[in-house]
């Protein structure tokens, strides 16, 4: 295959199913099919939100994108490699960042130390002071936080240390799954404005049940239903698109929107 | 490191590790501190009471209790300690490995851990030194083998508690490998636990090792052992009933130590009980 005419994420007809435990002495049997065929594709530095409803096999998706899980058929593969063997060629230049904040730091390691296996991760790159200084000054940490510990930290703090992290390595693709999902809007906000800025410098797929924030932070959109892309769209060309189940994610948030702006006249 | 501190500040912690150290340091200077041989026969002195010569009486041979006690040290706590620590290492490093690599791995130890389990602990003990025949070296060979599944499956269950969490996932997708993700993560992580399986269990053993010296199948007379002191005083229980205090309290004081230390170092591992540095 040429390099020029080969994405750098290409995700080919995959399939996964897991198996349908309704009792512990009826294990096996039929399989629950979570994805039945994805099929997309991700330039090289370019971003893509993955929405879907929970149980549409958003967070299935992204192990198989990282690696952490194996398709029962298809091929995810980068730069035109199966995932497993170019990540080990390429060590850190796939990244991740969870929802659950609470469980995806090392509760023993200090903000310093967590930030320093990022930057580690690269083979022949050590972890200075200055760099995980100059990491935390990128996400907008004060330097005095470099030797807390995460619990004595705010769950936007822990978020953002993540976002320090999974930018230590110089990642060419990072998953967002979910990362701005379980703060606070007010924090939401703030991690959304971070993540603009990161922009430009790394491809990623953002996560995410919010067609709001992906709109904001992505270039291109994909819904995932019923285990597959029922829409793949520009977000510049968002409006034109007349698609039902477009329509109803859009009009599900206005309809919050104005009923919000309703409240508020009334309380004035 | 904070842990120190925050088990420093725990009142019942610091008196149960005071007490096992003054326990161990007991055992180690016993041939300065003992004032008589532990094995000196002097049938004139037998089953005399306290006194300034024989600070907590003698035995049914005229040996002195003290003297005793404190060779029993070496014995009783040593032995535990031995068997605890060999039976902790395998159940950490067959348990990590089951928890952690899943498939086969794991399916041939815990199936290996279900027939071992399968038995009941005491029979297992009892049959094996049967077996084998009584002696300390085999007390604590069968007390390893029938202990050592119960580790293996509860340290692949911490294991697998932190085998799904972010951090240890982040790792492996960054390109970290298995040795280093278990060494940096996993194992420390789990060790506050192993830790507080340890101690906890140290007492256990120390009972177990002295029910089986009190039965006669592990450590063999002369020999002093708390268990098989209790089994010699048990002979003169119903005349001379205190002969039976010192290793009693002893044994059971020992292990209160262990079971409490334990409890306060689950507390004091655990970094989100700490209080937050300023």
């Amino acid at each position: 295959m040429m390099a020029g005419d080969t994405p750098f994420l290409s995700v080919q007809n995959v399939w996964k199913s897991y198996p349908a435990c309704r009792s512990p002495w009826q294990r096996t049997g039929t399989m629950t099919p979570v994805l039945r065929g994805v099929c997309f594709t991700l330039e090289k530095g370019g971003t893509a939100g993955l929405l879907g409803e929970s149980g549409s096999g958003k967070s299935t998706l992204s192990r198989l994108i990282l690696g952490v899980e194996k398709p029962d058929a298809g091929d995810i593969l980068i730069e035109g490699q199966p995932v497993d063997r170019w990540r080990k060629a390429h060590r850190g230049k796939i990244s991740v960042v969870f929802q659950d904040h609470t469980s995806s730091v090392d509760p023993r390691l200090s903000v310093e130390e967590i930030i320093a296996e990022g930057i580690r991760a690269v083979p022949g790159r050590r972890a200075g002071r200055a760099d995980v200084l100059e990491m935390l000054e990128r996400v907008e940490l004060p330097a005095r936080l470099a030797r807390r510990l995460p619990h004595e930290l705010s769950g936007g703090q822990v978020q953002r240390v993540c976002i320090a992290r999974a930018l230590a390595s110089r990642p060419e693709l990072i998953v967002f799954d979910e990362a701005v999902s379980s703060l606070d809007v007010s924090v939401q906000t703030e991690i959304v404005d971070l993540l603009e800025r990161v922009k430009g410098e790394t491809g990623y797929l953002f996560i995410t049940h919010d067609i709001q924030v992906a709109a904001m932070l992505c270039d291109k959109m994909l819904i995932l239903q019923h285990g597959i892309i029922a829409e793949e769209f520009e977000v510049r060309t968002m409006g034109e698109i007349a698609s039902p189940c477009l329509q109803r994610i859009l009009s599900s948030t206005i309809v919050f929107q104005s009923t919000f702006r309703d409240d508020t006249t009334c309380s004035l | 490191m904070s842990a120190w501190k925050a088990l420093r500040q725990d009142k019942i912690a610091l008196v149960c590790m005071v007490f096992l150290l003054v326990v161990l340091a007991g055992g180690i200077f016993a041939p300065l501190i003992s004032p008589y041989d532990p094995l000196a026969i002097d049938t004139k002195n037998k089953l005399a009471t306290c006194s300034g010569a024989h600070w907590l009486g003698t035995d049914h041979l005229g040996r002195d209790i003290f003297s005793r006690l404190l060779y029993g040290i070496r014995m009783t706590l040593g032995f535990s300690v031995l068997t605890t620590g060999v039976t902790i290492s395998l159940g950490t490093v067959l348990g990590v490995l089951a928890g952690f690599l899943r498939g086969r791995v794991e399916k041939l130890l815990m199936r290996l851990c279900d027939i071992m389990i399968s038995f009941p602990g005491e029979v297992l003990i009892l049959s094996l030194v049967g077996l084998l025949g009584p002696s300390i070296q085999n007390v604590i060979l069968a007390c390893i083998l029938a202990k050592w599944p119960w580790y293996t499956r509860m340290i692949r269950t911490i294991t697998q508690k932190y085998a799904g969490a972010g951090y240890i996932v982040y790792a492996h997708v960054v390109g970290y490998g298995t040795p280093s993700i278990l060494l940096r993560h996993v194992i420390p992580n789990a060790a506050g636990e192993i830790i507080v399986l340890a101690t906890v269990d140290t007492g256990a053993v120390i009972l177990l090792i002295s029910a089986l010296s009190f039965l006669g199948l592990g450590v063999q007379p002369p020999a002093p052992e708390w268990g098989a002191m209790l089994a010699e005083a048990r002979n003169v229980m119903v005349l001379h009933p205190w002969q039976m205090l010192p290793p009693g309290i002893a044994i059971l004081s020992v292990a209160a130590a262990c079971n409490l230390l334990g409890d306060s170092l689950r507390d004091a591992l655990d970094p989100r009980h700490r209080p937050a540095a300023g």
